[in-house]
């Protein structure tokens, strides 16, 4: 799924907030200090987020040209989200070997809690060595004239990261298009907004009028 | 002739400073429903707005004329999903085929009080072929198929895609806005619900047959 290439399907947002005048400087300034930057197995965090070249999101070394972020009256981007994901069985089977050896290593019966905490920081301090982060990304595309951004990735863990990183690198605020926000987006007659917010679901069927209130 | 948006919403500066403000006052007391509840509790709306859009291709034989798109063929096409809300809990029914809106089993889920969740809905304008997946509840589009466009070197991959997905959506919120006025106007419970109930029990009634000639598409 993407801007440039492949499937397209994407949630819609509307950015509110004043723009800058100098939008282009000012813009891609905030967005090299949120610059993606790769995990290391030392880092105390599992996870990196953090924006991306469109065309290119999976390059080790990050630059961004205006050019490559500006295209016309769109501003696009990738997201990427970097985390050290390791299968609990995986984990499980690496910390009973470590507990084994250390049981051998110090002949105790019991391992404390701290010890066992110290070994499963070690485990994982080897995983991360001999392993790869998994990678996730996420393009956007944002018309700076109409203020309605598309962001082509859904999943929750995508959506929650991208809202906070989108809203502390430009800041300014996202309201997600529903039938709510769309309905006020579209502009409806004079009169029909106050209704679009005191309107009750339609009771097509005696069945639906026990269960329109519900839903709503 | 593509419907030109406004750069500058008022409406929605409006409903953005709202939102700020309630967002300020949260914990404080208040009367009646917040802002945030309100757009949680309108989602309603996307599955009527997929339901009326079923009725309208069927009602009028798949042509439409779309604000903004022109004038084309819509119709549903290979998946449905429907769902209710029931004393038994969540009631789903999940319809495939070539055409599974006009088979009885759609016809019995909406009698049943099941609305449409998720549609696959295709288009036709001239020669060109569009087809997405609308999900109701959040008026979100995937599996969007857009006609290939490009015919020389000088045109941009980028700006054309982005037309087409411009435009598609375009032709979705104009519909939607059309649903929206009529189902927040005098006319929805007297006319159209009505001529509804009629299509979902597959009945010609007076209010049918009214709802047909007055608005007559195309």
């Amino acid at each position: 799924m993407g801007v440039l290439k492949g499937s397209i399907g994407y949630a819609k947002f509307h950015v509110r907030g004043a723009l800058p005048d100098d939008v282009h400087q000012r813009f891609l300034a905030r967005v090299r200090a949120r610059a993606f930057k790769p995990l290391t197995p030392e880092d105390e965090d599992d996870a990196s987020v953090g924006w991306m070249p469109i065309e290119r999101p999976f390059d080790d070394e990050v630059s961004f040209r205006s050019e490559g972020v500006f295209f016309g009256s769109y501003l696009n981007l990738a997201l990427r989200i970097d985390r050290w994901k390791f299968p609990s069985s995986l984990v499980k089977a690496k910390m009973a070997a470590a507990e084994r050896v250390y049981r051998q290593k110090t002949n105790k019966e019991r391992i404390s809690r701290a010890e066992k905490a110290e070994l499963r920081e070690a485990v994982e301090r080897k995983l991360r060595r001999d392993g790869e982060p998994t990678t996730k990304t996420a393009d956007f595309t944002w018309n700076l004239a109409t203020r309605e951004l598309r962001l082509f990735g859904k999943s929750k863990l995508v959506v929650e990261h991208f809202h906070e990183l989108f809203e502390k690198t430009f800041q300014l605020r996202l309201l997600p298009a529903g039938p709510y926000i769309t309905g006020i987006a579209v502009e409806l007659p004079k009169g029909l907004e106050r209704a679009l917010a005191e309107v009750e679901p339609t009771a097509f069927h005696h069945r639906g009028a026990r269960r329109a209130a519900e839903v709503a | 002739m593509a419907r030109t948006k406004k750069e500058d919403s008022t409406a929605l500066d409006a409903l953005d400073a709202r939102l700020q403000r309630e967002g300020d006052e949260e914990g404080e007391s208040s009367q009646g429903p917040s802002l945030a509840e309100s757009i949680e509790t309108r989602r309603f709306l996307g599955r009527e707005f997929l339901t009326w859009l079923w009725f309208q291709s069927e009602t009028f034989e798949q042509k439409l004329s779309i604000e903004g798109f022109g004038e084309c063929e819509l119709w549903l096409e290979r998946s449905l999903v429907l769902e209710a809300l029931t004393e038994a809990g969540k009631e789903k029914a999940t319809l495939a085929g070539v055409a599974p809106s006009g088979g009885p089993e759609a016809r019995e889920a909406l009698r049943q009080g099941k609305l449409p969740t998720k549609a696959k809905i295709a288009l036709r304008r001239d020669e060109q072929d569009f087809a997405l997946t609308l999900d109701a509840d959040g008026l979100s589009l995937s599996g969007v198929k857009i006609p290939a466009l490009l015919k020389g070197d000088g045109d941009d991959p980028f700006y054309e895609r982005m037309q087409l997905i411009e435009e598609v959506e375009g032709a979705i919120e104009s519909l939607y806005r059309e649903f929206l006025v009529a189902r927040l106007g005098p006319g929805w419970d007297k006319e159209v619900v009505p001529a509804m109930r009629a299509w979902m029990s597959d009945e010609e009634t007076p209010a049918l047959v009214r709802y047909k000639s007055t608005h007559s598409r195309g």
